[in-house]
């Protein structure tokens, strides 16, 4: 790829963003019932103040006058205030941000943790009994519906042996202030952190974690498995063996690092994945995240929140697709000299 | 694999039987409630309560846990299947359209699938759900929408691999029309890779579909989805767990053998994995 191609690359996500924000704004609008009757409610208010508030808000302008006004005030990083909350969309975003990455952090840890030494001993015994049973775990891992797993993994685990809490992300007894979002860091800042302060949130997020990695273990068994297959087949593979390098050296040293290569871009694309699974594991597990913010502004007709959340939502997964691309490129030379061909 | 393809068959033919016969297999009336039997346990618990007129026990309103079940496989399944078909349809229209037209049209297409792929797809379909109004019908369509995306954009790159072949030329020189090279010669040739999407399309439809119907954006009650079902039962996940997991054990073994026939389908069409199986 070469710059130009870079070039047209950002030139295509900037116009997908403008399409997201299109959708972002007039799909919202389009939703039955208004902010301001909601905030009403069956109280009633005389329709002058009625009015007012519109007017406040900003609605009383035409559609396109309100979306240009977005745009504008979006390209210049101003998001606006939740109508809900009074508070700036892009200060809730990046707290409720650090939440659902930090969950989905853990649960990527997992997955990986996990699903890549399994992929690689299904392939190293490809065909034996544990090969067998690592490929159907994978197929079950990936069909379970996550909504009705995470309500059996808190049956279980948290109800019936009482191993791990229900919902929320730190015990009430820890009072830990804002600092990063991210509480596995911010309680070492914290006065009454720590260590006690830290397992309380590892064992919080446990539970959601697990259930969100599923989908991403179920991928990640079965493309390192298939990649390492690959890369077992290839020339190179056989001439270290022939040259006399040992088995484990050949397999963990050679083969692993560029089996590895397609595990990584499955991974940055998973991202998608982790977002939806996030927005039902979140109303599963009372998980204060991104998924759990939009889905409550879409109720409440939140418009500045679910425009703005939806537009920062996208910019996430589009940098993230399109660094994995870097990554890619970066990693093997071959389609770095395709372009310039 | 041997064993996973016969189970998988077992249950896709079990359930399309259910689908079919959905009013002979079922004992009861799934929306008639008895009076005086509560949340009835199954056959499994050896508790006195049992009654042996509801095999696997009643739920809150006392409706026969198994009618519903076997109600609900009609429901569920027949979402499935309406949201692959419809996602295929429109799916390979799209990705016709854009292969074949290029240029203008390839971009208006291209873009939209890539605006619609960058938001997450369950949000997409809550927010179209919450437009339309809570049905069934409805989360069929919106399960549709965040369907289609993926199968556009195979049916587009496929398409335009097999536009470079030299039959494509020779029909061209031959005389046939677009319309006509797209239906008779490069649909056919694509047949696998859209099958394949489509198998894979009726589990994660059927999932879709369920996961509105839990978050009660699907079929209205006392409609026996699964999902529907799932999201009443949730309350009484500790006392009475039966009830939240029979309805998740007949989502999930429906998933799994469409996701299974999917991997068969596609290794069927594959000629890398037919020639590595033979090697």
């Amino acid at each position: 790829m070469s710059g130009r191609d870079w070039l047209k690359r950002l030139g295509m996500l900037g116009l997908t963003l403008w399409g997201v924000s299109l959708i972002a704004f007039f799909l919202i609008r389009w939703v039955p019932g208004d902010p301001v009757m909601l905030m009403i409610g069956e109280r009633g208010a005389s329709p002058e103040a009625i009015a007012e508030l519109r007017a406040r808000l900003g609605l009383d302008a035409s559609l396109p006058v309100q979306y240009l006004r977005f745009a504008t005030q979006a390209l210049r990083g101003d998001l606006g205030v939740s109508i809900l909350s009074g508070r700036p969309v892009m200060q809730e975003f990046r707290e409720r941000f650090a939440a659902t990455a930090e969950l989905g952090g853990l649960a990527m840890i997992l997955a990986v943790l996990v699903g890549v030494p399994l992929g690689v001993s299904a392939a190293i015994w490809r065909g034996r009994w544990w090969d067998r049973v690592a490929t159907s775990m994978s197929v079950a891992l990936y069909s379970l519906p996550i909504f009705w797993w995470g309500l059996v993994a808190i049956a279980l685990v948290s109800v019936r042996w009482a191993l791990l809490p229900v919902s929320g992300r730190i015990g009430v007894e820890f009072d830990v202030p804002m600092w990063s979002g991210l509480l596995f860091i911010d309680v070492w800042r914290a006065e009454e952190g720590g260590w006690p302060a830290f397992v309380s949130a590892l064992r919080h997020a446990m539970l959601p974690a697990l259930v969100l990695a599923t989908v991403p273990l179920a991928v990640i068994t079965r493309m390192t498995r298939s990649s390492f297959l690959d890369v077992l087949n290839e020339e190179y593979v056989r001439a270290a063996r022939a040259k006399g390098l040992s088995r484990p050296r050949v397999l963990f040293v050679h083969a692993l690092r560029n089996a590895l290569v397609p595990v990584v871009t499955v991974i940055g694309l998973m991202l998608g994945t982790i977002l939806t699974g996030a927005i039902l594991t979140e109303s599963i597990f009372s998980w204060p995240g991104l998924g759990r913010w939009l889905v409550s502004a879409v109720i409440s007709r939140d418009y500045p929140v679910i425009q703005g959340g939806v537009l920062l939502v996208a910019v996430v997964v589009l940098v993230t697709s399109l660094s994995v691309d870097a990554l890619n490129v970066w990693l093997s030379p071959r389609l770095r000299t395709r372009g310039r061909s | 694999m041997k064993l996973g393809r016969a189970a998988s068959i077992a249950v896709l033919v079990g359930a399309a039987l259910t689908v079919l016969a959905a009013d002979l297999l079922s004992p009861h009336d799934p929306l008639q409630t008895f009076e005086g039997a509560y949340r009835l346990p199954g056959f499994w618990s050896g508790e006195a309560q049992f009654d042996a007129r509801f095999l696997l026990g009643t739920d809150d309103v006392g409706r026969d846990v198994l009618s519903r079940l076997i109600h609900g496989a009609r429901w569920s399944m027949l979402a499935g299947l309406a949201v692959a078909a419809l996602a295929t349809l429109i799916g390979v229209i799209l990705g016709a359209l854009a292969a074949w037209w290029g240029r203008g049209v390839d971009a208006v297409i291209s873009r939209a699938m890539d605006v619609l792929m960058a938001l997450p797809s369950i949000l997409l379909a809550i927010v179209v759900v919450t437009v339309l109004g809570p049905s069934l019908l409805n989360a069929i369509l919106a399960a549709t929408f965040t369907a289609i995306p993926g199968v556009t954009r195979v049916v587009r790159a496929q398409l335009m691999l097999e536009m470079s072949k030299p039959y494509v030329a020779a029909a061209r020189i031959a005389g046939a029309g677009g319309f006509r090279i797209v239906m008779r010669e490069l649909l056919p040739n694509c047949g696998g890779p859209i099958l394949v999407q489509a198998t894979l399309g009726f589990g994660d439809g059927l999932l879709n579909v369920a996961a509105l119907g839990f978050l009660g954006l699907g079929a209205r009650p006392p409609a026996p989805e699964w999902g529907a079902m799932l999201a009443d039962a949730r309350g009484f996940v500790e006392s009475d767990p039966a009830l939240v997991t029979l309805p998740g054990l007949c989502i999930f073994a429906v998933i799994w053998a469409f996701n299974i026939l999917g991997d068969e389908v596609r290794d069927h069409f594959d000629p890398k994995t037919r020639l590595r199986e033979a090697a």
